[in-house]
């Protein structure tokens, strides 16, 4: 046994690396791996950035600075990363599964189209319907755009991994179609976008008027929390969760609208919020979450099992690509109010580093899609190539972890002689 | 009559231009997936490619040091998926994911100073004789040289896989890694040569798409057409004949879509003008990928033609010993 696994890996002149199974994985380790990999991979992104003359040290401090150096840099930190964090909760829960949907800027594209549709077609309509329908035909766009892969990937066993791409160049280009056709501002002097919704189709920004919903909102969650502690739970732990966690959501909703106010961070940045915590109990507490947890894990025993493939892959296509037209449609109602030709910075691919560093967790998109937004935002401080400075980084932080991980699996051994 | 034997002339002889880096990115996945490695960084190897061949033939004035270079770039940046899939034994997927990812922002970051910057490219190069023969001459003989490399490298690389001997370790590697241990084939070793080979006619892909199809750099420039070219591998069945047809296909169709764009639309109904309109046209060799793939896969269900068996699964001889 101990001589098999010595050679089980390539034998350089003098020693050898060998990788053993860990027994038992350190409790610090699965969250040290991606600290350490967002360390090494900045250390690395020091080279390309001295290869194009920039200084490195100052280079980071200046990101840094710009990115979370300020409340302005912070709110606009934020606007970048409400995107990612719609479409790396639904990117997250594709992976799951082991659904390889790549497609997220596609869908993005999709449900921007979706919910623009809607604002052109009733603009005047007041924002309480408006908005809604909005949110719904951005998810429906994203989701039809998502259900095209899912779809031939169940029934015929096409890859997602292409099919769902090659949609993401359809998706741009019927945007582009839209914004040099019908859809094109006759006022912009030939300029490819469309005309600026109407106020009712643009979503709310966070001021102060929100302080009194938002403490009727946590009155009522109080009173809810309290009955859960008292009568539902019988664990101790759990319910010091349960409160831990209340006093942080209050503390944070109201520190936060006191941050924000008349700031331009959006309705989206709730919505998100919102959705990472539906994303969470479906997960962890319902029977469905289950399945696609027992399908990630092994497809053949959970089909053992009863479990319908099938159906939960276009399924979980679907709700993905639904997250991601959602994201398309926050960005358009809350940012750009207008649709531009490529408006996605690459959001959609963003989304996929977004998942896979949060391990899928859907808390850890909300945390991780800050960080990868404040590489967007922070990129813009370097003069040169902005957009592609933040991407270059976050793909090394990426590439880095994906290698890190191995280290939770394997302890990395190095033999000296034979 | 004529007019229209000169269209096809002119559309599969720039078909064949077209094609042929995507045709070097899918001869190098059939390298790497026969190997049992399935690197989805084609795109990224391709777009550092393309750049590393402007930024070298810039600074040595010779565009052949230009094409090695973008070889040694592509080849570079897939021993890292090489190293993470065979060594570490991490997942292929988001591995290959993570380099196209990162190969699409290292090259336009670093190729920032290079757009649009006027750049030597291959030149054209008729071959003595061969050109003259009518409609076959123009169609296959009136290119550069990176069009005749491709040619001769398909019946190259089906030759390697199918007739010799290190073509069946190859095989054996992809379809059974257990047994070609057995038989004292050195399966990492293998995979890591595969896979580097593929990353390098990967690079070489690029560089018949920066130095000869479309001069110069643009950031993103490959729009695409390495995931196409991953698409092909699927829909050839692992063969390069077949991915040569397919990608000379692919070549004509986004040709053609160039070509319909300047028919005159003025006497056409609303929705013609539509489907014609630059933005639908462009969307027409990504459709047809899906297609394509959707019509392979119906064959592969018949007839059982599928993917080397151990595709995507890491090697380990704990496991097979299990």
């Amino acid at each position: 046994m101990e001589s098999s696994r010595g050679r089980a890996l390539p034998r350089f002149r003098g020693f050898s690396l060998r990788l053993e199974p860990r027994l038992d994985v350190p409790r610090w380790l699965p969250y040290a791996v991606p600290a350490a990999s967002l360390i090494v991979a900045l250390i690395l992104g020091m080279i390309p950035m001295m290869m194009q003359g920039i200084n490195p040290l100052t280079g980071y401090r200046d990101m840094f600075l710009v990115a979370f150096g300020s409340a302005y840099g912070i709110s606009e930190t934020i606007m970048k990363a409400i995107p990612l964090m719609l479409a790396g909760l639904g990117v997250a829960l594709a992976f799951r599964m082991l659904v390889w949907n790549i497609g997220a800027e596609g869908q993005l594209y999709m449900g921007a189209f979706g919910a623009c549709l809607v604002a052109y077609t009733w603009p005047d309509s007041p924002a309480w319907v408006l908005l809604p329908c909005m949110m719904a035909a951005g998810f429906v766009g994203g989701a039809l755009w998502g259900a095209i892969p899912g779809a031939l990937k169940a029934y015929l066993g096409v890859s997602e991994i292409i099919t769902s791409l090659m949609l993401n160049y359809i998706a741009i280009q019927w945007i582009s179609y839209l914004v040099i056709g019908p859809w094109q501002d006759p006022t912009s002097l030939g300029f490819p976008r469309t005309t600026r919704l109407s106020d009712s189709a643009t979503l709310p920004t966070i001021t102060e008027l929100w302080y009194l919903p938002m403490v009727i909102f946590l009155a009522i969650g109080a009173v809810v929390v309290l009955f859960w502690i008292a009568r539902r739970l019988d664990d101790n732990r759990e319910r010091l969760k349960l409160a831990i966690g209340f006093v942080l959501l209050a503390v944070l909703s109201l520190g936060g609208i006191h941050f924000l106010n008349g700031r331009r961070v959006h309705l989206g940045f709730v919505l998100s919020v919102a959705a990472a915590a539906v994303f969470s109990v479906l997960l962890s507490r319902t029977r469905w979450g289950y399945e696609v947890r027992v399908i990630g894990e092994n497809a053949r025993a959970a089909e053992y099992a009863g479990m319908s493939l099938k159906r939960n892959i276009i399924l979980v296509m679907m709700i993905s690509g639904g997250m991601a037209g959602l994201a398309g449609m926050s960005e358009i109602a809350g940012n750009l109010h207008l649709i531009k030709r490529a408006f996605s910075p690459g959001y959609g691919y963003t989304a996929i580093i977004v998942a896979w560093l949060a391990k899928l967790n859907p808390w850890g998109v909300i945390l991780v899609s800050l960080l990868l937004g404040g590489l967007y935002r922070g990129s813009d401080a370097i003069p040169g190539s902005p957009k592609a400075l933040g991407m270059m980084l976050q793909a090394l932080i990426f590439f880095v972890l994906i290698g890190g991980e191995v280290l939770v699996r394997y302890r990395v051994r190095w033999d000296r002689g034979t | 009559m004529a007019d229209f034997l000169v269209f096809v002339t002119i559309v599969l002889s720039a078909g064949i231009a077209a094609g042929t880096p995507i045709l070097y990115g899918a001869l190098g996945e059939i390298f790497t997936e026969r190997s049992g490695i399935l690197n989805l960084g084609v795109e990224g190897m391709m777009l550092i490619g393309a750049l590393t061949g402007i930024v070298a033939s810039l600074a040595t004035d010779s565009v052949w040091i230009g094409a090695l270079a973008a070889m040694a770039a592509g080849g570079l940046l897939s021993l890292i998926h090489a190293f993470i899939s065979i060594t570490l034994r991490g997942d292929q997927v988001v591995s290959g994911l993570a380099l196209t990812i990162f190969g699409a922002g290292l090259s336009a970051f670093l190729g920032f100073p290079y757009v649009n910057v006027p750049a030597p490219k291959f030149a054209t190069l008729p071959v003595p004789l061969l050109e003259r023969i009518p409609i076959i001459g123009p169609i296959f003989f009136q290119h550069d040289v990176t069009v005749y490399v491709a040619f001769m490298l398909i019946p190259a690389a089906w030759f390697w896989i199918n007739r010799t001997r290190p073509g069946l370790h190859l095989r054996a590697v992809g379809e059974n890694p257990a047994a070609a241990d057995a038989l004292g084939v050195n399966v990492v070793l293998t995979r890591y040569t595969y896979t580097v080979v593929g990353g390098a006619l990967c690079g070489l892909g690029g560089a018949a798409l920066s130095l000869a199809y479309t001069p110069g750099w643009i950031e993103n420039m490959t729009t695409g057409w390495g995931w196409i070219a991953v698409g092909l591998v699927i829909f050839a069945a692992w063969d390069p004949w077949r991915a040569a047809f397919g990608a000379y296909l692919f070549g004509a169709i986004s040709r053609v879509v160039f070509d319909v764009q300047m028919l005159p639309t003025a006497g056409l109904p609303q929705f013609m003008k539509i489907l014609l309109s630059p933005e639908f046209l462009r969307m027409m060799p990504y459709a047809a990928v899906i297609v394509i793939l959707i019509f392979a896969s119906r064959k592969a269900v018949r007839q059982r033609v599928g993917a080397p068996a151990a595709l995507g699964q890491p090697y380990t001889r704990e496991e097979a010993e299990a």
